[in-house]
């Protein structure tokens, strides 16, 4: 059974997490996705290099694809992209606004040779506006959006302790620019039209803060305004970065104390345990499998007050309380006790045993591929699944310049045509000719 | 100008936040989206209320959509939601598994009444598996999919310190099930067909672990076999989580040369990010904080041998004293200048001011019925020919039972008997 977009195709100048990633997921839905490097290659192929420009961290981001180098700078190399473009559905870029000006693979000159073309830019800031130019990264946009003061973690010297575990602001704004390509093709077969699409990492990172980072002046003026005052304190005053992370949280704590007594991680006798609870009813599941008694825990009652005097007290005790038994038996057995109750927990796994976790395996998340240079390798298969268009990995990432004379045939060029293109550089690496 | 799913309907049964923003999604991109609750309301309504049933984070997370009330615990509101079904195009659900058959909601049930329905069920586990029934939220499969301890964070207690500046799961989840949903849109327009997609917390989490969660046999057998050796040896020993994770975060690894210009410094007046992917940007750095005599991007640095740990930690404590003798704006006016990635760390309660997020119009305004005006995230993507965004604001518990169902072909006095009934309706205005 074919994928969502069978016989889709794509062009990909992208590089690094956020552009490729797209690249990925159409091509797991069955697009054919051709990515486009320079001589150099996709700064990701050296990070963590494991053979010369072969990484960990390019073949994940990379599978499913065809790749051929092409000399963006060289009119002859921009010609062979305009060539290609009226035979492509979409092309995906992620330089930094002016770039694609530059080199002469912007939207309006790219629709010029394919009218209905769906062209996908993802920025760090998004293309217009004061920072529009400025140089970003998943972490500076972690910075700039809030997300990482939001998170409250500080290291031992005061700075900033950002997210490491994975790269939010990237893979949202993959995972966006993959949505909207998806619906632009499904406009584009209801009416013909192809068009642009602005994504960028600054708006990924906001859309995983949309339940905070609203302002509503009802609920501003209780719950929000006084954590901003307090931080207009602390900088008044020249307070550290530490001290301002302290306002903030202190009053937060206040607001959102009691909620995170179950919803947050626990030791055990041996390791540790997260608790996800939601509703009173998952909260009230917890207490029933750590036997306590509902007089121990007041601030789930309705009339419990967490601003008023005392309450920060109050969800002090019943932390101690929760902590206290939680030490006092294993992970497996609190885990057992909490499903059978029906509480949302987990024992806390390491990222590099998920391979072999049962779920995982049921699931079939990982796929099984065989790259042509590093031979097997499993990985984080496709995020979603559906019955009647399956996704599938088309195979393993592209070595650098490893399909360029395959598609260039594939797309009308002459032998002799790739010869001079590989001779005059405007194609392949600058020893290959 | 209309969005692209513009005439599409949705039918959303779903609550907190990986259905519900799935929904949002779809409303963003022009869908018809009307959400289906119990007569207690989505859960997320009580998250820190404001006014009776109503919340800040249900309001972010339900923006666009239509609201009505059906008691699908009973038959009979069970017959209310059948009859709408063949209205819709899609249905969203993130009821747990089990539940959906329970009340007559699940896929087989309801493609049976709409040949061609799109259906997407969100779950914490996924529909088969050891752990499918067991319940899940987002911290949960934070802490299930490893990326809680691939955060390294514990907090005094030597507890796991979850990510909680966002779900990130939850919305992942969502935003593959909106991007299914799409796709399984573009799919019907050319074949006809409808069909099932199932989106997963833990597929999300792992989707957001893509460059660590592999196999890679020939690179993992120098730099991550090591670690899973030490990981068990330790456990065996009987570590605790704390005494894992500390061992993991010092443990000799590539990275840690990488993170002197990928990381955060404090500042005289709150703290900078350093952003740097390539050797180029860290150079750019090094000119703009006259940073001398590091060698860690020179071709013969080891970033795994015996004097790699003291080096990294001599170029960093460069970096910091230098940073720490300046303001942010002086920092980056000078690192902008040098073409670094670098950025102060914004307070998220600041960003709906921020002249960027303003310029980008990254957070309009829409007016609540019951609470007022408010300033909200937008819409994930902006499209050139087909228009994103919405203004209507969540919807208020039961706010348009009457008005669907009338649409949909029920007579007044029917909608009467089912809210007399309790069938329909929050049961408060009766």
């Amino acid at each position: 059974m074919p994928g969502a977009l069978d016989g889709i195709r794509v062009l990909e100048v992208t590089q690094i997490i956020a552009g490729p990633m797209c690249g990925v997921m159409l091509s797991d839905m069955g697009a054919d996705v051709i990515k486009i490097e320079s001589a150099a290659g996709d700064g990701m192929r050296l990070l963590g290099q494991i053979a010369p420009s072969e990484s960990k961290g390019f073949h994940v981001f990379n599978r499913g694809k065809r790749g051929m180098v092409l000399n963006l700078q060289d009119a002859d190399g921009q010609a062979v992209v305009q060539r290609l473009i009226s035979e492509m559905d979409v092309f995906l870029i992620n330089a930094r606004p002016g770039v694609p000006e530059r080199l002469g693979i912007d939207y309006e000159s790219l629709r010029a040779h394919k009218p209905d073309l769906i062209y996908l830019e993802n920025t760090a800031y998004g293309p217009t506006g004061p920072s529009a130019h400025r140089a970003g990264a998943d972490i500076i946009a972690q910075a700039y959006s809030g997300l990482m003061a939001g998170d409250e973690k500080v290291d031992e010297h005061g700075g900033p302790d950002l997210i490491t575990a994975t790269t939010p602001a990237d893979f949202v704004a993959a995972f966006t620019s993959t949505i909207a390509v998806c619906a632009a093709l499904f406009h584009r077969e209801r009416t013909g039209e192809g068009q642009k699409i602005d994504t960028s990492l600054l708006a990924g990172a906001m859309v995983l803060q949309n339940a905070f980072a609203s302002r509503m002046p009802v609920s501003d003026a209780v719950l929000l305004d006084p954590i901003l005052s307090g931080l207009a304190a602390v900088r008044e005053r020249g307070g550290s970065y530490e001290e301002m992370l302290g306002a903030r949280g202190g009053l937060r704590a206040l607001v959102g104390g009691a909620f995170l007594l179950y919803y947050g991680g626990y030791q055990t006798s041996d390791g540790a345990i997260m608790l996800g609870c939601v509703t009173p009813a998952n909260r009230q599941q917890v207490r029933n499998a750590l036997g306590l008694e509902t007089g121990d825990d007041p601030t789930d009652g309705g009339d419990f007050n967490p601003l008023a005097e005392g309450s920060a007290e109050v969800v002090a005790g019943v932390r101690a309380l929760i902590t206290e038994r939680f030490a006092a038996d294993t992970t497996e057995n609190w885990v057992a006790k909490l499903d059978a109750a029906g509480a949302p927990a987990a024992q806390v796994n390491m990222p590099e045993e998920m391979v072999d976790d049962p779920q995982v395996q049921a699931l079939g998340i990982m796929v099984d591929l065989e790259h042509r240079l590093t031979g097997p390798e499993t990985m984080v298969g496709p995020p979603f699944s559906m019955s009647a268009s399956p996704l599938a990995a088309q195979g393993a990432s592209p070595p650098l310049d490893g399909d360029t004379d395959d598609v260039l045939v594939e797309y009308g060029y002459t032998t002799e045509e790739i010869a001079a293109l590989r001779s005059s550089g405007a194609v392949g690496l600058p020893d290959s000719s | 100008m209309p969005g692209p799913l513009d005439g599409i309907k949705v039918l959303e049964l779903a609550q907190i936040i990986a259905g519900p923003f799935c929904g949002t999604a779809l409303a963003d991109l022009g869908a018809e989206v009307v959400k289906l609750e119990s007569p207690e309301g989505d859960a997320s309504r009580r998250i820190s209320q404001i006014a009776p049933g109503e919340s800040k984070a249900f309001h972010g997370l339900n923006r666009g959509k239509r609201g009505i009330t059906i008691d699908l615990s009973t038959a009979q509101g069970q017959s209310v939601a059948h009859r709408l079904i063949p209205h819709f195009d899609v249905f969203v659900t993130n009821v747990r598994p089990g539940v959906a058959e329970r009340i007559a909601m699940d896929y087989d049930t309801l493609v049976q009444l709409r040949s061609d329905l799109i259906y997407l069920e969100v779950t914490g586990y996924g529909n088969r598996g050891p752990s499918a029934h067991r319940a899940g939220s987002d911290v949960v499969v934070q802490a299930y999919s490893g990326l809680l301890a691939g955060d390294q964070k514990v907090d005094r207690n030597g507890a796991p310190e979850p990510i909680t500046a966002s779900a990130p799961s939850d919305y992942v989840a969502a935003l593959g099930g909106a991007m299914g949903v799409c796709a399984a849109l573009f799919h019907r327009q050319r074949t006809g067909e409808g069909q099932r997609i199932s989106t997963t917390l833990l597929g999300a989490g792992l989707a957001l672990q893509t460059p660590w969660a592999g196999d890679v046999p020939v690179s993992d057998s120098i730099l991550i076999e090591p670690l899973r050796r030490m990981m068990s040896e330790m456990r065996e020993a009987g570590a605790s989580y704390g005494e894992l994770i500390e061992a993991r975060r010092s443990r000799p690894n590539q990275g840690k040369a990488f993170r002197i210009y990928y990381a955060g410094y404090p500042v005289k007046d709150g703290a900078i990010i350093l952003g740097a992917l390539t050797p180029q940007n860290r150079e750019q750095i090094r000119k703009a904080l006259s940073i001398v005599n590091d060698p860690t991007d020179d071709d013969d640095f080891n970033a795994i041998g015996p004097e790699a740990d003291a080096i990294v930690a001599r170029v960093e404590e460069q970096i910091r004293s230098k940073l720490a003798g300046g303001t942010m704006d002086e920092w980056i006016a000078r690192l902008d200048a040098a073409g670094a990635p670098a950025s102060p760390v914004n307070w998220l309660e600041d960003m709906a001011d921020d002249p960027q997020v303003v310029a980008m119009e990254m957070m309009p305004v829409i007016e609540h019925s019951l609470t007022g005006p408010e300033r909200q995230v937008g819409p994930l993507v902006r499209m050139s020919k087909t228009e994103t965004g919405t203004d209507r604001a969540s919807p208020p518990l039961d706010s348009d039972t009457d008005d669907v169902l009338r649409e949909h072909g029920f007579r007044d006095d029917e909608i009467a008997g089912l809210r007399a009934a309790g069938i329909v309706g929050s049961g408060t205005d009766d």
